[in-house]
């Protein structure tokens, strides 16, 4: 049907599909997956069942309850309940990470394809521009635009989207200008293909596995950097419940009430762990070169 | 009366250290920690914009006259003082006997330095400037005569000289240390500067030779106390831990939480000193939309229980305020501190009257959703809480309310443009002329964005009056028209929350709240 060479992508794929059975006997992988469905379930299912708790009911009289039958995490400074507003907090974040790597992710990918494909002036532009992105350490880039854009979830999704950007488009440049020069690439531009068709169907799924690999990994510093904003006040405003935000809420309280810190800090932990160990594992199934780096 | 009333004070608080005292001998070679609430913008008493600045003055510094808590102004660098009968010159007698900490001598031209000083605009003063009102001119008489001289009366110049903004700085290190003269305080005080890590600690030593000192306190001569730490540590846990592990003698700013459950524990002397001023309070924004309408800021007073607020806010550890100028300020006002009392139903007939309708979850007008945005400062501790809690309050009477937690300069900015509903805050302040930054037209702090010519005319005849009952009438006309118009909510009273370790003794402040450490004394 194609009259061009069949890419070595293909068989990649297939030889990735025929080892999913094998990858999800890789320990770690394993781990991390139970971790994230298990949190999964309980921050995007328990709502579900939760419906007619108000998590944002304040009530002068149960502030700083301990947990108990009543409330299983206790209550926070304002009364509410703690349970309620962890599960919901933590659709926040992980809802927000999520967002954030999408965003750097798309974003990043097109500029690095077109930067590493192209190369030229266009090339120059692009990577100056994201070397001077990298520049900046990247919490402080967060502060700056988000101090600039205002607070809020989606201003700060925005900001942590913007360092994620410059590190997709330059990991992906590089891959691209590697696989842009490999014979099937030439065969194809010699049968004719457009630019975009062989950067779309060649070189975008030859890169593929270092995107995913780079995604998995900055899904947990997100979803930290998520939080860190909501800690300092800068990303979701009260009383959306979200973990860094809730964290904040209890630091000044901790000899008194340890558990509105306990609670958010260890499933975010949890979370961050679980997504490490399933990039480390999809990164020795997927990119066996940087496995052994 | 100006003679007698000291003389009575000084008599007083001096069989109360007396009694101390005979308990236990003070250790003069004491040094303690205090555990600080806040960093300082700048040590500089003529430039600071800090409440919390002033008390760390008050240590270093002296000011003409000391302000007692309950507002009598009694000699400190001035023996005794004079007001022309057209209230427009103020004669200053100066003690002969003062020297700086740098060995510079205390005179005459010292006080006319220092308010050249606070008066160059070069100077960018922030409160100061603002204390001294129309009187603006110094003359030196004598070489221990000094002469301040108003365009117009300003009846609160005596109070406001007491306040630690008002402090007298050497003028060698004026001349000095020029723009780093924060850094480099140099005063009469109690106690001389050390060192000082900004943003960290600043340590301050007893002044030897400190033979004067406000009489009032009950204690004149060398301080007791060898040396002091101010540590800042912002964390109100870090505080907390920090004093209860003994690390820190005294704590600042305790959050509520911790004040009742230390004061339970009975282990420690808890000290309550009042800031006075306007307490912490909410201009509401009457120049936009929707709370240009004056149903919907009374709807909100109704609304917002202060009991709720300051219960979930601070553990209720401090008591409700219902008038614009707080309890324990000369011009408050009893009589208003029932206009608005917690009644959410109130609150929805009022909307409801002024043609408000509630189709869904929130009131509406004209299509236009009953929005408030609150605005707080994201780096405090308690102005997100405090936010929160009324958030809580209106979002139940269906408004919809926002908060926006914002980075000091970006708080500010919103607020003086019009931007936000209301913000909760604090003013400090010894005389009732505090609500002139508030509520006259093109005031920087005029964010209820609200002006009456009544009003106006109210708050300028205060500063020319001198005769307390005709001040009190004139100050009562003027806050009632501030609860009528509901342009103000007041909150809370101000109370710095302090805790000490119960070997320090005589730990006072002056009036307006302002930590003075150098009539105390740690027992052995």
């Amino acid at each position: 049907m194609h009259a061009e060479p069949v890419a070595n992508d293909s068989a990649d794929a297939v030889r990735a599909r025929g080892s999913l059975l094998r990858a999800l006997q890789h320990r770690s992988l394993l781990v991390g997956v139970v971790i994230c469905v298990l949190l999964g379930l309980l921050v995007f299912v328990l709502p579900m069942v939760m419906r007619g708790v108000d998590l944002n009911a304040q009530n002068p009289m149960a502030t700083f309850s301990p947990p108990s039958r009543q409330h299983l995490m206790g209550t926070d400074a304002f009364g509410r309940d703690l349970l309620a507003r962890v599960v919901y907090g933590g659709r926040t974040t992980i809802a927000a990470s999520i967002c954030v790597v999408l965003l750097g992710c798309v974003f990043g990918t097109t500029l690095g394809l077109i930067a590493g494909f192209f190369g030229g002036a266009i090339g120059f532009v692009i990577m100056r521009m994201v070397d001077l992105l990298l520049a900046f350490p990247g919490i402080l880039l967060a502060l700056a635009v988000s101090a600039v854009l205002g607070p809020g979830l989606v201003n700060g999704v925005i900001a942590i989207a913007i360092i994620l950007v410059p590190i997709y488009a330059r990991l992906v440049a590089g891959a691209t200008a590697e696989v842009r020069h490999l014979p099937y690439v030439d065969a194809a531009v010699t049968l004719g293909s457009g630019s975009w068709r062989i950067i779309l169907r060649h070189v975008l799924p030859n890169v593929s596995p270092a995107i995913i690999v780079l995604t998995t990994t900055w899904l947990g510093v997100a979803s930290l950097w998520i939080a860190a904003l909501g800690f300092i006040g800068l990303g979701v405003q009260p009383p959306t419940p979200e973990w860094g935000a809730i964290l904040n809420d209890g630091q000044n309280y901790i000899t008194l009430a340890w558990w509105i810190t306990v609670f958010p800090g260890m499933f975010l932990s949890l979370f961050v762990v679980g997504v490490n160990l399933i990039g480390d594992g999809l990164r020795d199934e997927l990119d066996p070169t940087l496995a052994r780096l | 009366m100006q003679n007698f009333l000291p003389k009575l004070l000084a008599a007083c608080a001096f069989a109360l250290v007396g009694q101390q005292a005979a308990a236990a001998p003070p250790d003069l070679d004491a040094k303690i920690t205090v555990g600080w609430g806040q960093p300082f913008d700048t040590l500089n008493p003529a430039t600071t914009g800090n409440r919390n600045v002033g008390p760390i003055d008050a240590n270093i510094f002296d000011t003409l006259v000391w302000l007692t808590p309950d507002f009598k102004v009694t000699p400190d660098l001035a023996s005794s003082w004079a007001v022309s009968p057209d209230g427009l010159i103020y004669t200053f007698k100066l003690r002969e006997d003062v020297t700086f900490h740098d060995g510079t001598p205390f005179d005459a031209a010292a006080v006319v330095a220092n308010v050249d000083y606070i008066t160059n605009k070069d100077t960018q003063s922030k409160i100061s400037l603002n204390l001294m009102g129309p009187c603006a001119s110094a003359v030196a008489t004598s070489k221990y005569t000094v002469q301040l001289t108003c365009t117009a009366p300003y009846a609160p110049l005596l109070a406001q000289l007491g306040e630690p903004y008002m402090a007298i700085q050497s003028p060698k290190a004026i001349r000095e240390y020029g723009k780093d003269l924060g850094l480099h305080p140099t005063g009469t005080g109690p106690f001389s500067f050390v060192s000082y890590q900004p943003g960290q600690s600043l340590v301050l030593k007893r002044n030897e030779a400190y033979k004067w000192g406000p009489a009032a306190t009950g204690h004149t001569g060398p301080p007791d106390i060898a040396q002091i730490t101010f540590q800042i540590v912002s964390s109100a846990q870090a505080r907390v831990s920090q004093f209860q592990t003994g690390q820190s003698d005294v704590m600042q700013e305790t959050p509520g939480v911790f004040w009742n459950a230390l004061r339970k524990m009975d282990r420690y002397t808890a000290i309550e000193v009042p800031i006075t001023g306007m307490g912490i309070f909410a201009p509401i924004n009457a120049g936009s939309f929707p709370t240009n309408d004056i149903a919907v800021r009374k709807a909100i007073q109704y609304a917002v229980d202060k009991a709720g607020v300051i219960q979930l806010a601070d553990a209720g550890a401090h008591p409700v305020s219902n008038t614009p100028l707080a309890k324990g300020m000369v011009d408050y006002d009893a009589s208003l501190e029932n206009s608005y009392p917690y009644d959410p139903a109130k609150a929805e007939a009022t909307l409801k009257a002024a043609g408000w309708t509630k189709p869904g979850e929130f009131w509406e007008k004209d299509g236009q959703r009953l929005t408030i945005k609150i605005s707080a400062i994201a780096t405090s501790a308690e102005s997100p809480l405090m936010a929160q809690a009324i958030q809580g309050y209106l979002r139940k009477v269906g408004m919809d309310a926002n908060v926006f937690q914002m980075a000091t300069p970006a708080w500010l900015a919103a607020n003086i443009k019009g931007d936000m509903s209301l913000a909760a805050l604090q003013y400090i302040a010894v005389d009732s002329d505090a609500l002139h930054l508030w509520f006259l037209p093109d005031q920087y702090f005029n964010w209820s964005h609200y002006t009456n010519p009544t009003l106006t005319d109210l708050i300028l005849q205060g500063q020319k009056e001198s005769d307390p009952a005709k001040r009190f009438a004139i100050y009562a006309k003027a806050q009632k028209i501030l609860m009528d118009e509901a342009v103000i909510m007041p909150i809370r009273q101000n109370i710095d929350l302090i805790m000490t370790t119960r070997k320090l003794t005589g730990l006072t402040w002056s009036g307006g709240g302002f930590e003075y450490f150098g009539a105390a004394s740690m027992s052995k």
